[in-house]
């Protein structure tokens, strides 16, 4: 495809652990195993990118539950595109990262 | 789960947060710490939830928030050198003259106060001769400095009388203000190692270390702005090629932001084109800017 993004296989699975439901960045370092120098800076690639979107939890909510809120990312419709070329690139990406546990409350 | 139930967040963790958070660009800032100490009150639940031993469960948290440096020198790395330039306020002579001038009159303040609290005994002899050797590096200065502005043709917006006088007192002023914060500065110094005697020897060769950067950064801030208005110059372009530096122009092109004219600054000094060129434009170049 023209124009398609390629990412490195870190970022892909970044990207994989966010389409799997682990939408906040402890959850995808919890599932990817990835040290949180690594996780964070690509997160904030993958947002410049636009790839994936971030978004604040209503304060409301957190407080609801006795605790901070969380900032939750989603992927974008080119995010998803990309996904599925890094999937085609990477055979191995949606076993490593699977999506039985959904990190959402 | 109450947040009462969680290990509450260990001062050192949050301390890393803070140092981490000063990387990253001011506009940013708020919201990076925020979604890190975030973050930190789920890493310290999960450690207390896993049962992990108190020191390694500790040292988890520790490696999770040194983590945040790396993210913070991405956004740092990542954000456009403009944004950070507009916190300081320094493109305008007035915005740049304001903050000398304070930051030379909080060192004396402090030098001041600090002379009078912990050498009640100190003579004007003593502060003479002390003054003495601060300064002594001065006249070293231009042997170590290179002091050409670079070229100006002749212009009559250039060559008046008024507008040397003016960049000549802006140089002098920004050189007086920022050598008296040197100077401040190793006062403060001398008077915190005053019992250990080889400090001296350090002051002297700090003395003239920070004089050589203060003046060496008066004149590179002179150089980077335009003769006539004195503000700081912008649009840096890079001009030419390397491999061509025999009749080609290698170098850096700016710009004056109220469109007075052009500065070309070479990368090395070539046989047509040795040092920084101001080329002044007409008012028809205003619309540019």
């Amino acid at each position: 495809m023209a124009g398609e993004v390629k990412l490195s296989h870190t970022a892909a699975m970044v990207l994989q652990a966010i389409s799997a439901g682990h939408i906040y960045g402890f959850s995808v370092m919890e599932v990817t195993g990835l040290p949180s120098g690594t996780v964070y800076p690509a997160m904030r690639r993958l947002e410049r990118d636009r790839l994936i979107l971030s978004q604040w939890e209503k304060q409301s909510i957190a407080d609801a539950e006795g605790r901070p809120p969380r900032k939750y990312y989603k992927l974008t419709g080119l995010g998803r595109t990309t996904l599925e070329a890094s999937r085609r690139r990477y055979p191995l990406l949606a076993k490593l990262v699977p999506a039985e546990e959904v990190g959402t409350p | 789960m109450r947040s009462d139930e969680v290990v509450p967040s260990n001062p050192v963790h949050i301390v890393i947060l803070w140092a981490a958070a000063l990387l990253v660009p001011g506009e940013r800032r708020q919201e990076w710490l925020a979604e890190w100490r975030s973050e930190l009150w789920y890493a310290s639940q999960k450690c207390s939830l896993e049962l992990a031993s108190r020191l390694g469960g500790r040292w988890q948290i520790t490696a999770f928030c040194l983590g945040s440096f790396e993210d913070a020198l991405w956004l740092r790395r990542n954000t456009p050198q403009s944004e950070e330039r507009e916190t300081l306020h320094l493109e305008s002579p007035q915005h740049c003259m304001a903050f000398l001038a304070a930051l030379a009159g909080f060192s004396m303040v402090a030098a001041f106060l600090l002379v009078l609290g912990t050498r009640l005994s100190i003579s004007l002899a003593d502060l003479y001769y002390g003054s003495l050797i601060l300064i002594m590096p001065c006249p070293v200065l231009p042997a170590i400095t290179s002091l050409s502005l670079g070229e100006f043709p002749a212009h009559s917006r250039l060559g008046a009388w008024k507008g040397r006088l003016q960049r000549g007192i802006f140089l002098t002023a920004k050189v007086v203000f920022i050598m008296l914060v040197v100077y401040c500065g190793m006062l403060i110094l001398a008077c915190n190692c005053v019992t250990f005697p080889p400090a001296v020897f350090l002051l002297f060769y700090g003395m003239l270390g920070g004089y050589t950067v203060a003046l060496r950064w008066a004149l590179n801030d002179q150089r980077g702005r335009c003769p006539v208005c004195l503000h700081l110059l912008t649009q840096p372009v890079a001009l030419g090629a390397r491999s061509r530096c025999f009749l080609g122009l290698n170098g850096t092109g700016l710009m004056c932001p109220q469109g007075h004219g052009f500065f070309h600054v070479p990368e090395s000094p070539t046989s047509w084109f040795s040092t920084q060129r101001w080329l002044c434009l007409d008012s028809s170049y205003r619309g540019l800017s």
